[in-house]
């Protein structure tokens, strides 16, 4: 079994076919990331692919002194970011979202299926502002550390702990609002 | 505070791993396609358009140039109406089968370190350009 150094060494001496293992290896990673980002599949899906085939190009450059899934986050995080300003996302507020939308039934005792919990989550991280969305989704489903998010996102160190401590208060009262409790209670 | 905190984390934390979508895509194929489809599937890696050895030569030729026209004594002076001039009589001395006429012009007086600073910036444009030509071409 190589080292992601040793194969990011044979990548860059030609052999690309290499690259494989490491596409594999963090696709499922980055595709959800722009997915959180961006909530929706087909734009996830075209920045990861995207963002892997720029890695490739610019791995000359890959130093090692990160993680190259950090770097490859970073890359995919900038792409996302890029988007948005091209499609001038908007966020949709919590008034505008009823429960019909959402399609789940606020009675705590109901068990609901993992679909509509998908669907719920995207919805609330809608309600954030794109830095709060990324780093909360880096935080919690990337499990990255506040220097790793930093490391991606190329903010300082003290502007993602605001994000995150705003992000998180926002985020759990949306969820809350939406009836969120059915998760754990 | 910080157990209300905690708790979010929890919560979060949970949610996120329970919603994790999983792709069912072909990202690595779709990826590895279009890597295949980049020229000469190498990666691509930055070559200046004058290596270090270039700049070694050019930097010593300027060197080189520089003091030895510092070393010339300040009164010594190319008079180029003169090698027009001896030109012509190198022309006059080949035989008369030629008949060429040759303006007799007054061109300017250049110190031999401004000559010799000319020169070298001409060495260093060339080698440039050459050097840029070849990048390109590769």
């Amino acid at each position: 079994m190589k080292t992601e150094a040793e194969l990011i060494e044979k990548i860059k001496n030609g052999e690309w076919r290499t690259y494989a293992i490491l596409v594999n290896k963090y696709e499922q990673k980055v595709f959800n990331y722009a997915n959180y980002l961006m909530g929706n599949r087909e734009d996830a899906e075209e920045i990861t692919q995207d963002s892997f085939t720029k890695a490739y190009q610019s791995i000359a450059q890959f130093r090692g002194e990160a993680a190259f899934s950090t770097w490859v986050l970073r890359i995919a995080h900038f792409n996302c970011l890029t988007r948005f300003r091209k499609k001038n996302y908007a966020h949709v507020d919590i008034a505008e979202t009823n429960e019909s939308e959402v399609g789940f039934s606020s009675d705590p005792s109901v068990d609901l299926q993992l679909s509509d919990k998908t669907r719920i989550l995207n919805q609330a991280l809608n309600q954030l502002r794109p830095n709060e969305r990324s780093v909360i989704t880096l935080f919690y489903y990337q499990d990255l550390s506040i220097k790793e998010i930093v490391e991606v996102t190329q903010l300082k160190e003290s502007n993602v702990k605001v994000h995150l401590h705003r992000g998180r208060k926002k985020l759990y009262d949306v969820l809350t609002t939406m009836g969120v409790k059915a998760f754990t209670l | 505070m910080k157990k209300q905190e905690n708790h979010q984390d929890d919560l979060l934390k949970n949610l996120f791993q329970e919603v994790e979508v999983k792709k069912g895509l072909d990202i690595t194929e779709k990826v590895m396609a279009r890597i295949q489809q980049i020229p000469e599937t190498k990666p691509i890696t930055y070559k200046p358009p004058i290596s270090k050895k270039g700049w070694i030569l050019v930097g010593s030729i300027f060197f080189i140039l520089i003091a030895f026209a510092f070393a010339m004594e300040s009164s010594a002076y190319f008079e180029l109406s003169t090698l027009s001039s001896s030109f012509r009589s190198v022309l006059d001395q080949l035989g008369n089968s030629f008949t060429i006429s040759i303006p007799t012009i007054q061109l300017p007086e250049f110190s031999f370190p401004y000559l010799m600073a000319l020169l070298a910036f001409n060495i260093a444009g060339i080698f440039f350009v050459f050097s840029y030509w070849r990048l390109r071409r590769i």
